[in-house]
């Protein structure tokens, strides 16, 4: 029977995919919402317009050119706006259906989504009375600053939310985990089982569970003194894939461990066996039955 | 007496079921002595009928051969007459004795006999699994034990080696719930959807800068 369940371990341990990492999760390209794709399929196409505009207007500089590139100008700035409250809106969505990841914090972030929302309806009025690439300008300008600091601010909130969740769950479920073992590994070697190699097994994995600690910590330090533009954004997705990796590597041990243990624990019950031959026929057949069932 | 009534009694007489009207036509009349003759006639006929017909059917069975009536009932196989004739002997006789047989088969082919069979073979089944049971649970306090001992050995520091001991709380690892949980060891995915995006905002950031 426990070579049956060795078999079925191995088996798992082959079937499940050990190796997808936190790029895999964002390069899954999910559906974000429809409304936020919209919008933002539209703005790429003002984009483009507006790029045209811009560029026939510096070249030819005339007054019909030039109201085309107001034009334009409005109609990507409108659409830039657009796509910002989408975003605030997928978000608000996201906290509102994770309370327990954001707790106290996700009430926090959506006032301060309607707040940003509040104000990006402010600049679409301003844009839209705008009559002079001046006052446009102008417009972006502030949008740009605003931006910078709100939404830099609003990606720390969310990052650090995400960070202190995997902290709390499957770090600790990773610890506590460790923790069950070493108290297994303590039963067998009261039982003068050699468990020097399950013991070193579990070592490493503690320390990549520190190691994985560790990274987070460092993530989270950098989210809070730095500014979180796209850049800082990459590096920061760079090392939550790493810490992750990591936690899937002390898994990895725990697996071994498991099997491992398995094997020690195997040896030990066929010791057992001779003691139950002396019961006649029909009943130890029973207790065959029933100790095997036990081990499972 | 009416000729309308007369005819009416010929027309009844002429019906077997007419007797009685015949009496009360009479009576009508005032042929009271009429009346209660015909009454006694209708009686008699009534009791006389069923015998009149019976022996009818006798006759009509007998075969037209110069045999005599007796040899000719012996003669003739059971049939409805026959078993008239000898109702009284199949009713003394013949019943009670296939009653008797019938009983006599039950007896000695019982048919819940096999039932109870099984319904024993159960009971033998039960018990042998109470049997089991009891046996598993002493094997159990004897590994226990067995545990205890080990502990005890283990701390005086006697030869713990030499000893089969084991203990129902070493049980095996459980390889399911680490490869459950390695199954979850990914940030929520909505921290992906996050960063995805919030990249895609740099175009946006980019068309503000270079406004």
């Amino acid at each position: 029977m426990n070579k049956i369940l060795i078999t079925i371990a191995l088996i798992t341990l082959l079937l499940v995919p050990t190796n997808a990492v936190f790029a895999d999760n964002v390069s899954g390209t999910k559906d974000q919402g429809s409304d936020f794709s919209k919008a933002y399929k539209k703005f790429q196409d003002e984009q483009e317009g507006f790029r045209e505009a811009k560029d026939k207007y510096e070249n030819e500089k005339q007054e019909a050119v030039k109201n085309q590139y107001i034009e334009h100008s409005q109609k990507v700035l409108g659409s830039s706006i657009d796509v910002l409250i989408e975003r605030n809106e997928q978000l608000r969505k996201q906290i509102e259906g994770k309370q327990g990841l954001y707790g106290d914090l996700g009430k926090d972030i959506i006032g301060m989504l309607d707040s940003d929302n509040q104000k990006l309806d402010e600049y679409t009025v301003e844009i839209n009375s705008a009559s002079t690439t001046q006052t446009l300008s102008q417009a972006a300008a502030e949008i740009k600053t605003y931006r910078t600091q709100q939404q830099s601010y609003l990606r720390k909130i969310v990052l650090l939310a995400h960070i202190n969740q995997y902290e709390n769950t499957v770090i600790q479920i990773a610890q506590n985990r460790s923790d069950k073992l070493s108290q297994k590994i303590t039963i067998l070697k009261n039982q003068n089982k050699d468990v020097s190699g399950l013991e070193d097994l579990l070592s490493q994995a503690n320390d990549k569970i520190n190691q994985a600690r560790q990274k987070l910590s460092e993530i989270r330090d950098d989210i809070k003194t730095e500014t979180i533009d796209s850049i800082k954004l990459s590096d920061i997705e760079r090392n939550l894939s790493d810490a992750q990796k990591v936690i899937k590597d002390a898994y990895q041990l725990f697996k071994q461990i498991a099997i491992n243990g398995n094997e020690l624990f195997s040896k030990n019950v066929e010791s057992i066996n001779p003691i139950i031959l002396p019961i006649s026929t029909s009943t130890a057949s029973s207790i065959g039955t029933s100790t095997a069932t036990s081990t499972q | 007496m009416k000729p309308k009534n007369f005819k009416k009694i010929i027309k009844d007489l002429e019906d077997e079921r007419g007797n009685s009207r015949v009496a009360e036509i009479l009576e009508s009349d005032g042929e009271k002595e009429l009346a209660g003759f015909a009454r006694f006639a209708s009686d008699v006929k009534k009791h006389i009928e069923p015998d009149r017909s019976l022996m009818l059917k006798i006759l009509n069975d007998i075969p037209e051969q110069p045999e005599t009536m007796d040899n000719q009932i012996s003669s003739v196989p059971i049939t409805k007459v026959g078993i008239q004739l000898h109702m009284g002997r199949i009713l003394k006789f013949v019943i009670p004795a296939a009653l008797a047989i019938l009983i006599a088969i039950f007896i000695w082919q019982n048919p819940f006999h096999q039932e109870k069979s099984q319904v024993s073979e159960l009971k033998d089944i039960t018990k042998e699994e109470k049997a089991a049971d009891q046996a598993n649970d002493s094997l159990r306090t004897y590994l226990s034990g067995g545990s205890k001992n080990a502990q005890i050995s283990q701390t005086f520091g006697s030869g713990a080696k030499n000893s089969n001991v084991s203990s129902s709380e070493a049980a095996p690892f459980d390889t399911a719930a680490i490869t459950s949980e390695a199954n979850s060891l990914n940030f929520d995915p909505g921290l992906a959807d996050f960063i995805t995006q919030e990249k895609s905002m740099s175009a946006i950031d980019a068309v503000l800068t270079n406004f």
